[in-house]
């Protein structure tokens, strides 16, 4: 299903920055995929500043930027989207929605989430996500289009790739408006 | 390298990214992970980052 965001965009989510830089190795398969669909990777200011934002000495913070760098490659090859209004405003109003779909996980989404969420509906037609936190991007408006299997010394690691319906926000949304009449 | 350059040791590190397929695993990238795991046990990731 990766074949669904062939020479699109992925934007990879900080728990996929953190695991990989603790198991390169094992992240390999996962990134050959997404290398042979020629999808390029993308990050936006949420994520990169939560990768970034728990450097407690200058010399981790610019190892992490250089991580960055080496992760994303040649700036030519990556997209760096810009958290602007639009993208608050959506995941504002999914938030909400989040809410109204009543799963007791999901009230406790991250703001970062949110706007990652408000991201993937903003660029619905060329834009997916990685992530292992799979319970915050919901089936109810998301669609996963395919799961990857990473196996650690002691874990095992579910990467979603997620991609936002406009046709399933579009039922979710009238459900809200209806129940809230 | 201790995480801070010089402006010339920035600028050959600038033309060895260029070019560079994004997603490569190679020696570059496993020494840098490295520096990065271990700068991540020093610190306190929230659980809801990974």
């Amino acid at each position: 299903m990766l074949k669904k965001i062939k020479n699109k965009y992925i934007l990879i989510d900080t728990n996929i920055l953190i695991y990989s830089s603790r198991s390169p190795n094992e992240f390999k398969p996962f990134f050959n995929k997404i290398r042979k669909y020629k999808i390029s990777p993308a990050i936006d200011y949420s994520i990169k500043l939560e990768f970034l934002r728990s450097s407690n000495t200058l010399k981790a913070f610019n190892y992490k930027k250089d991580y960055l760098d080496l992760f994303f490659g040649d700036k030519k090859n990556h997209m760096i989207i810009p958290t602007e209004k639009k993208i608050f405003e959506n995941a504002m109003q999914l938030s909400i929605l989040y809410n109204f779909l009543n799963v007791p996980k999901r009230t406790k989404i991250s703001p970062i989430d949110c706007l990652i969420a408000g991201q993937l509906m903003k660029y619905k037609e060329k834009l997916a996500l990685a992530t292992i936190n799979n319970s915050d991007f919901p089936l109810e408006i998301f669609n996963r289009l395919e799961i990857f299997n990473i196996e650690l010394s002691h874990d095992i690691l579910n990467i979603g790739i997620y991609q936002f319906s406009g046709i399933k926000y579009q039922k979710a949304y009238n459900k809200f408006v209806a129940k809230s009449e | 390298m201790n995480g801070v350059r010089t402006k010339k040791e920035q600028e050959q590190y600038d033309n060895k990214l260029k070019g560079r397929e994004p997603f490569l695993i190679d020696d570059e990238f496993m020494k840098i992970a490295e520096k990065v795991k271990e700068a991540l046990e020093d610190e306190d990731v929230e659980e809801d980052q990974e």
